[in-house]
Parts: C-alpha cells; sequence; structure tokens
C-alpha cells in the first residue's frame, strides 16, 4: 500500500505521505496479527464458512437433495395441527434438520437459501451505512477549512445528529410499509437499514479526520496545493482505515438482527423466500411442540452474531489503534503485543526476550511486515 | 442501536390476537364440551361463569351498533329479540326460533309484509313492560347515522329505509314502514320480498330500547337489559360483570337455560395467555371458558397430545368458505378454460395444512360450504383430487393458448392469518406444478379491501373468504353473484362482477320462498349450477377448535355461529 502511494505519487505526494504515518501498519501486518489471534482465527474461518454457506447454497441443497419451498404433505400429521411426523421436528436422513410444521418444506434448505438474504442484507446495509458515513463524516471533518466550511460542518453534523436521533426502528416499519410491494424486498431492505444507520459512521469519521487532518503530512500535503478530495482519499482514508473496520464488524451483526427483526414482523422478504428473521418469526409460536423448527434458525442467528461480533474485537485489537507512530520502542511492544498474541495459543508465558522470536511461531508475517514498515518510513 | 426482539415479543401476541379474531364467529357440529359429570337442565343453576376474551369490547353492548350473527355471545345474555336461533348442538341450531315473539314472523304472500305479535307479560330489567313500540323504537335507532355498526339489510330492506335518519333530531323521526297497530304487535313493511326475515329479526337490532331510557351514544355502557342477565359493573376493554335480572321470566324464554348466577367476563386478555389458563384450569379458571378465542395450530398439537387436554377440545364449524376469485373482466381469467385450470391445478391438502391442519380446515369443491347444511349440494365439476391435477391444468391451458404456463398476480391479505402468506404460499407452490407462475402481492388490511372491493382497483385474481350473516343461502350467495349488487364505487363482493340476467331473476324468485327448506334447496341448486362456470375456485372451509375450563357443562358450538351458545353453559 505504501509503496504503491510512493511509487506512482507525485513528488509532492512521496514527501506528503510518509508511510510510517500509517497508524497499524500494512494490510498483511493486520491480516497477520487478526490470524495470531485466537479469537480473529476463529472468526475469520467462522466468517468464511457462513459465507461460503450462503454462495453455494443451491448446491447444498442439492446435496441433501431438497429445495427450499417444496411443499412434502406426507411428512406432517395433518390430524395434529400439521405438526411434523416424527422426532425432533423430523430430523432424518432425508431432512438434516427437519422440515417446517404446516407445509412440510426442507429445514436445511430453507435455511442456507436463508444465509443468502441474511447476510446479502446485512453486508449490503452495511457497505452502505459506510459509504454514506465516509462521505458525510469525511465532508463534515474537512469543510471548515475554507470559508463556508464552518456552515456546512455544522448542518453536515446536525444532520447527522438528526439521522441519529431517529427511532430507526419504527421508521424502518413505516417505511417498510408504505413502499409497493412490488419493490425487491432485500434490496429495499438494504436500502432502508442503510438510509437510517449511517450515522454513528458519520460522527466516528468526522471526528477521527479532525485530529488526522492536523497532522504534518497532511498539513504538508495542504500546503503542496493538493485538492480536498485528494487529501481525503490520499491523507486521510487510510488513517481511517482502523475504527472504521472495527465499527464495521459491530455494526454487520446489528444489521443482521435488524433484518431479522423486520422479517418477523412480516415486514422483511416476501414469501416464499426465506431468511434467519423470516424463519425465526413463523416458528415462535411452535416453541412447546416442534422446539428444533425454532432452534434452528435460532440458533444460527446467535452463532453468527457472535461470530461478527467477536471478529470485530478481534479487529480491533489487530489495528492497535493505541501505537499509531511506530517509533522505535513502540513498534517493539507492538511486536510484543502480536506475538504475545501469536505466542498465546501455544504457550502463554512466553519471555520477552523470545518475541523477537515470534517467526518461529509460526507468524513470520509478523515480524517481517514490521521491519519492511521501518524500512519505508525512514 | 435497534431492539428488535423486544419489539418481536409484542408483534408475536398481536399477530396471535388477529389470529383468534379473525376465527371469532367459527363453528358448527359439536361435541359436548366440559366435564365428565351428565348436564341436566333442571339441575344446572348457580354458580359463577367466567368468561376470558381477547376481545376489548370496547365500544360497548349498544344493540343498534352491534354486527352479530343471530344475536351474538354475550350480547343474547343481554338483549332478547323478536326471533332467536334455536339452542341445540347439531344443525338444528341453523333454525330461526321464537323469542319475544310469539311466532318467526307471519309473511304476507309475496313475503314483503311481515307481522310479529309479542308474547305476554315481557319486562325489562328496570320493571317496566316490553312493547311493540319498544321494538319499533330499536329498529328505528339503528338507521341514526351516530348509531351505524350493524348490518345493512335493514336500509335496504325497507320501504323508505334508504333515506331514514333515525329517531334522532327534527324531522320526520318515525319510519312509516314500521307499524304498532297495538302493544303487542309489529308490522314490517319491506320494498321486496325476502323469506329470511326471521333470520334478521335475530340480530340485536331487533331487540326492544325504550325511549325513555335512551342515552344515544351513552347507551352501550348500561343498556336496559331485556335478557336473563344486566350489567352490574363494566369497564371498557378489562371487564364486564354481569348479574341476574330478577324481571326475565323463564316461562316466556325457552332458548336461554341462564344456569350461572354471575358471570365475569374479563376482556382484552392474550390469546396465549387465554388458552394457557383454560388447559391448566387451577382454581376458578376451571369454570372459565371463551366467547373469541380458538386454538391455534402450535397448540391444537400440544392439546392433542395430552388425553386429558384432548377432552376438552370443542370443534365446529362456521359456514364460511375461503376461496379464490377470478376477475372475469380481466385476461387471462376472461376464458373459462383458464379458470378450469386453476381449478385442476388445486392442491387442498396443501392448504388445509398451511391453516393448522384437519382440525382447522376441511377441503371443500363447492362455494356454499358443507357446514351450511340446508343449502349445501355436493359437486365437483372440476376434480382437481386431494393434492391437484396439474397435467389436466396444462393441457387445459393449452386449449386455452397459453402452451407455456401463464403468470398471474394473487392478492392476499397479509393481516389475515387465514387467506394470508400461508394459504398463498401453498397455493404457489402446487400453481407451480401446473407452469402457473403466481406473483404473490400482499396487502395489508385496510388496503385489502380498499383494492379488492373496487372494481376499477381489482386484482385478476384475490385469495379471499366469504361468510354469511344467518345460516342460509341468500346471503351467502346474492352478493357474490347477483349483478346488481356491483357496487363500482367500493365495498363490492362480485368479485366475478359476474351479471347475468338470468340468474338475478332467479335469485329474486327464490327470495319470494317462505318455506326455509323449499328455499335452501333452490339456493343449492343455483350454486350448483353457477359452479359450472368456474367463477371462483372454492378451497376450504375453516373449523374451529376450543377449549374449555374443566368444570364448565354443556358447552358446545352451534352451527349457526360456530360459537359457543353462553346462554346454555353450565357451571353447577
Amino acid at each position: 500500500m505504501t509503496l504503491t502511494d510512493t511509487r506512482t505519487g507525485t513528488p509532492a505526494e512521496s514527501v506528503a505521505a510518509p508511510a510510517g504515518q500509517r497508524p497499524a501498519g500494512g494490510p498483511a501486518a493486520v491480516w497477520a496479527r487478526l490470524w495470531a489471534l485466537r479469537s480473529g482465527r476463529a472468526a475469520l474461518v467462522a466468517v468464511g464458512l457462513l459465507v461460503l454457506v450462503a454462495l453455494t447454497a443451491p448446491w447444498l441443497a442439492a446435496l441433501e437433495g431438497q429445495d427450499p419451498n417444496s411443499f412434502h404433505d406426507t411428512l406432517l400429521n395433518s390430524a395434529s395441527g400439521g405438526s411434523p411426523n416424527g422426532a425432533f421436528g423430523g430430523i432424518g436422513a432425508q431432512h438434516w434438520l427437519g422440515v417446517e410444521p404446516t407445509t412440510g418444506r426442507d429445514l436445511f434448505a430453507r435455511l442456507v437459501y436463508g444465509a443468502r438474504v441474511s447476510l446479502g442484507v446485512a453486508v449490503g446495509a452495511t457497505l452502505g451505512q459506510l459509504l454514506l458515513g465516509l462521505l458525510v463524516g469525511l465532508a463534515a471533518g474537512l469543510a471548515n477549512r475554507g470559508r463556508g466550511g464552518r456552515w456546512a460542518d455544522a448542518l453536515l453534523s446536525r444532520v447527522t445528529d438528526l439521522a441519529l436521533a431517529l427511532p430507526t426502528f419504527f421508521f424502518s416499519i413505516a417505511l417498510l410499509a408504505v413502499v409497493p410491494p412490488s419493490f425487491p424486498r432485500p434490496l429495499l431492505l438494504g436500502l432502508i437499514l442503510s438510509g437510517l444507520g449511517w450515522a454513528p459512521i458519520a460522527r466516528i469519521v468526522r471526528a477521527e479526520t479532525r485530529v488526522l487532518r492536523e497532522r504534518e503530512y497532511v498539513a504538508a500535503a495542504v500546503l503542496t496545493g493538493a485538492s480536498t478530495w485528494r487529501i481525503a482519499r490520499r491523507e486521510i482514508l487510510p488513517g481511517l482505515v482502523a475504527p472504521v473496520a472495527t465499527y464495521t464488524a459491530i455494526v454487520l451483526p446489528q444489521n443482521m438482527v435488524a433484518e431479522a427483526g423486520l422479517s418477523f414482523l412480516g415486514l422483511g422478504v416476501r414469501p416464499p423466500t426465506s431468511s434467519w428473521g423470516q424463519m425465526l418469526s413463523t416458528a415462535t409460536t411452535w416453541f412447546q411442540v416442534d422446539p428444533t423448527y425454532v432452534l434452528v434458525p435460532a440458533l444460527t442467528l446467535l452463532v453468527c452474531v457472535l461470530t461478527f461480533a467477536g471478529l470485530g474485537e478481534a479487529l480491533r485489537v489487530a489495528f492497535d489503534p493505541k501505537a499509531p507512530v511506530p517509533t522505535r520502542t513502540r513498534r517493539i511492544r507492538i511486536r510484543r503485543k502480536a506475538a504475545k498474541a501469536a505466542g498465546a495459543a501455544q504457550a502463554p508465558a512466553r519471555p520477552v526476550g523470545a518475541t523477537t522470536t515470534a517467526p518461529e511461531a509460526g507468524h513470520p508475517a509478523v515480524a517481517t511486515a514490521v521491519p519492511s514498515q521501518k524500512g519505508e518510513a525512514r | 442501536m435497534l431492539r428488535p426482539a423486544r419489539i418481536a415479543l409484542f408483534t408475536a401476541a398481536s399477530v396471535a390476537l388477529t389470529g383468534s379474531l379473525a376465527a371469532c364467529g367459527a363453528g358448527s357440529g359439536s361435541s359436548a364440551g366440559g366435564s365428565s359429570d351428565a348436564f341436566s337442565a333442571a339441575n344446572c343453576q348457580g354458580g359463577t361463569l367466567r368468561v376470558l376474551d381477547s376481545a376489548k369490547n370496547s365500544k360497548g353492548f349498544d344493540p343498534a351498533v352491534l354486527y352479530t350473527s343471530g344475536g351474538g355471545a354475550i350480547p343474547r345474555l343481554l338483549f332478547r329479540t323478536l326471533t332467536t336461533r334455536q339452542s341445540v348442538p347439531g344443525v338444528d341450531g341453523t333454525k330461526v326460533v321464537p323469542d319475544l315473539a310469539t311466532d318467526t314472523g307471519k309473511p304476507s304472500e309475496n313475503a314483503t309484509v311481515w307481522t310479529y305479535h309479542l308474547k305476554a307479560g315481557l319486562k325489562f330489567a328496570d320493571g317496566t313492560p316490553i312493547t311493540s313500540a319498544d321494538v319499533k323504537y330499536g329498529v328505528e335507532r339503528s338507521f341514526s347515522p351516530q348509531l351505524a355498526g350493524g348490518p345493512p339489510y335493514l336500509r335496504d330492506w325497507l320501504v323508505g329505509g334508504a333515506d331514514y335518519q333515525g329517531p334522532y333530531g327534527s324531522g320526520n323521526t318515525d319510519l312509516a314502514s314500521i307499524a304498532t297497530p297495538d302493544a303487542s304487535t309489529i308490522v314490517f313493511h319491506l320494498r321486496k320480498s325476502e323469506g329470511d326475515f326471521p333470520y334478521l329479526a335475530a340480530e340485536t337490532q331487533f331487540a326492544p330500547v325504550p325511549k325513555a331510557k335512551d342515552t344515544g351514544k351513552e347507551y352501550n355502557a348500561d343498556p336496559v337489559s331485556s335478557g336473563p342477565y344486566t350489567i352490574a359493573g363494566f369497564t371498557k376493554g378489562r371487564e364486564l360483570d354481569l348479574v341476574r335480572n330478577p324481571y326475565w321470566s323463564r316461562s316466556t324464554d325457552q332458548q336461554r337455560l341462564a344456569c350461572p348466577d354471575r358471570i365475569d367476563v374479563s376482556l382484552g386478555l392474550s390469546p396465549a395467555v387465554i388458552n394457557q389458563r383454560l388447559s391448566s384450569s387451577v382454581g376458578q379458571d376451571a369454570n372459565a371458558i371463551t366467547t373469541d378465542t380458538s386454538l391455534d395450530a402450535p397448540t391444537l398439537a400440544r392439546v392433542s397430545a395430552d388425553p386429558a387436554l384432548k377432552k376438552r377440545v370443542v370443534t365446529g364449524k362456521f359456514p364460511q368458505i375461503y376461496y379464490l376469485a377470478f376477475n372475469l373482466k380481466k385476461a387471462p381469467f376472461d376464458n373459462q378454460l383458464v379458470r378450469e385450470a386453476l381449478s385442476y391445478a388445486v392442491d387442498r391438502t396443501a392448504l388445509v395444512n398451511a391453516e393448522g391442519g384437519t382440525q382447522l380446515a376441511v377441503p371443500s369443491t363447492t362455494f356454499t360450504p358443507e357446514s351450511l347444511t340446508a343449502a349445501h349440494q355436493d359437486y365437483d365439476d372440476f376434480p382437481a383430487g386431494a393434492t391437484g391435477n396439474p397435467e389436466k391444468a396444462k393441457q387445459l391451458l393449452a386449449q386455452a393458448g397459453h402452451p407455456n404456463g401463464i403468470t398471474v398476480p394473487l392478492a392476499y391479505d397479509t393481516d389475515d392469518t387465514s387467506t394470508g402468506a400461508p394459504a398463498a404460499t401453498a397455493l404457489q407452490q402446487a400453481f407451480a406444478k401446473a407452469g402457473i407462475t403466481l406473483q404473490l402481492q400482499p396487502l395489508s388490511d385496510a388496503d385489502f379491501s380498499g383494492t379488492v372491493n373496487t372494481p376499477a382497483t381489482q386484482p385478476a385474481l384475490t385469495l379471499t373468504s366469504w361468510g354469511a350473516d344467518w345460516p342460509s343461502g341468500g346471503p351467502f350467495l346474492t352478493p357474490i353473484f347477483d349483478g346488481r349488487q356491483i357496487v363500482t364505487g367500493g365495498g363490492n363482493f362480485n368479485l366475478a362482477q359476474y351479471n347475468d340476467p338470468a340468474v338475478n331473476a332467479q335469485i329474486d324468485k327464490i327470495n319470494q320462498i317462505t318455506d326455509y327448506a323449499a328455499a335452501q334447496k333452490q339456493w343449492a341448486a343455483l350454486d350448483a349450477q353457477l359452479g359450472k362456470l368456474a367463477l371462483t375456485v372454492p378451497l376450504y372451509e375453516e373449523a374451529t377448535s376450543v377449549l374449555t375450563g374443566s368444570h364448565v357443562k354443556n358447552a358446545y358450538l352451534d352451527q349457526w355461529r360456530g360459537w359457543y351458545d353462553i346462554a346454555t353453559v353450565s357451571v353447577k
């Protein structure tokens, strides 16, 4: 990242963007530290699995030999409220997680197809929030450089406050209710969630931008006459990666829960499409008769939200925003931390001296990434 | 940031509530419910009956405003009407019998003039005698715009009813088409033949109201009772306490057993709470029933698994058909072959399961359901079998010029748990097998009636239901198939927009028949005749299952309303 900057940039820029100022090192270093964390590794693997499940839903269902929308009358006890035949909601070799009461639709197929909607809406909404939040936050944070800029900052900040003050959930309900049913629901859900949820990101970005723009390298860029857009993109944005990435991982599960909540209220996806929230909403009344039906989507949602929350926490540690300027001593501290994290899995009480040998612990990236950064910086 | 979980809990309750409200008013054939001790009408008096209801009854009990079928449940304890439904289990429960009147009414030659004589010795709860003028005044009040809410028939049937504005205010305060030649005689003059008039006379609009005690809009909180009970305390939306009316005479009332000394009604309870309290039957809940909360599929599944609970489940049917309505003014349903194709493709087993299984729904191939026994004639012109005949449907579609199938929108009411998403999804998957792609068009309750019941905006295909205000083929078929009932401004129920002068004349002819059985036979024949045109696809009729407390006796679902006849329930 830093290399690219200096190579392709103008001379002015290469002065303005000393790579060493980047708070947490290159992406490779972050990845390495994330991987070094046990929780980070687990979260990454789990997220990867979830995405894989969502992407391969049709093949997974085909593997089971089912599809999410076929009814199976013969699997239901019609005289007993349409509850599934057999123990645990009809779990068996044909239907791995049982079938849905009153329809006999396969729960495994609905679950994996539901992952597409639930993850898709959550990721889409988060990206939308990110985009809006970054735009508004950067604009507000950089605005009062100019003459009328203070007004622009005040205006954008008040708009952000307003968006923060909106009761998001009730607003979503109201909006979802008025949009004509022909509009694609997952897209609508994504739009509404991102349109109502960008404000916290904008606030964080504005605050961080105001801090970053006082830095010498930014001042240097300003002196060389770089445009505001260029400063935002080349100087400020890289510095925002750590807080924003961390916050994103926190917002994503919230969006997932929001989609589930709205689908639960019947405002989410339209039948016969399944999402985890939709599954949960139809399942709740059955919890005494067919607990499997409730537990399947509930546990999935729980695991998913925990995973992303764990990823958020791990990212925070990996970026270590407390060490923005890697001086010699600080760098050692970083390496020590990373190594400690890396070593935690094998030997928690590793002596300090051993940190320099972190590569031996099986994570060469940690050791190599940091010196290379130093080479660039000084 | 968001707290959907908490909101979700609230919604679960309200969704269930809607379900039970929709179910309220269903029912028919019945088994005796309640405890194992034998019930004896002679020895049933005493005790306090508890009623656990989810409805709030916040509008109170004004006989002019109530919209009941056959007098309703609790209103029937307070108001006697000219006629009433017969309080017996089974098909005889659909019969109309005299109540205040000595008979069910003497019609003129062409059934346009109906004469009633009141029994002797009838009294209000304040001791004043009930006269024909009180009955006339009660009917007149229901025309008042400030007391709107009752059924629309009186305005349509009575001479001068269309313009009459009720007894309040200046101007003409008297409806001339209701005559009271003496204190015990009342005569109704109708503008057309209506053989079903005695059935209408069972509704609360025909309850006597003493003019001196009328408080207009305030009357709903403390109406003057003519029935076996009177209101001792009423907190709108919370509770209603009924005690005996000392002036009610058992000798003039053959229908209401009026067993309990007191009836305590709790209002606005959650359906889940009601069913939980009834199933555990702890303490006073053993003497409890409900007048509006039936078992949903999950609760039914739980109760069915417990033999002790299962004994306390009472089932019945309200004559109501769930059906697919074609709009004949819109392609492709102007073509009968396409309508027949859909009739063949329908999978009634999946629909019944979606509704909650065989205890909550029964498939029906006829528009007039089997539970409307007298007006029912079996036919199955387009046999779909239990799970549909997609091959035959495809063949018909090809004949109609759609060899590659068709794509049609299906409008349904999202707030109706019965005809809502589960049924629509079941139809969608069955039709897909026949090359018919249903695009689901969910509408909220308010939008649904606005869109579907206005011919200009009515979609090509609608999933909806129809029930009768009283057990007769007349109110069941007329609004659906009478071409003169197409209302362009909204509130139209002739969704096929079918207008055949020959059929209209046939309807007029049947309305002139005053013999119930003969008229019903004609209605049944008309239904079978219309069935051949595939104007609708009848799907299923709903059944009701209700729990009773363990000490409750003689609880059965009457076949008129498909609900408890609360006037015959005993806790002794």
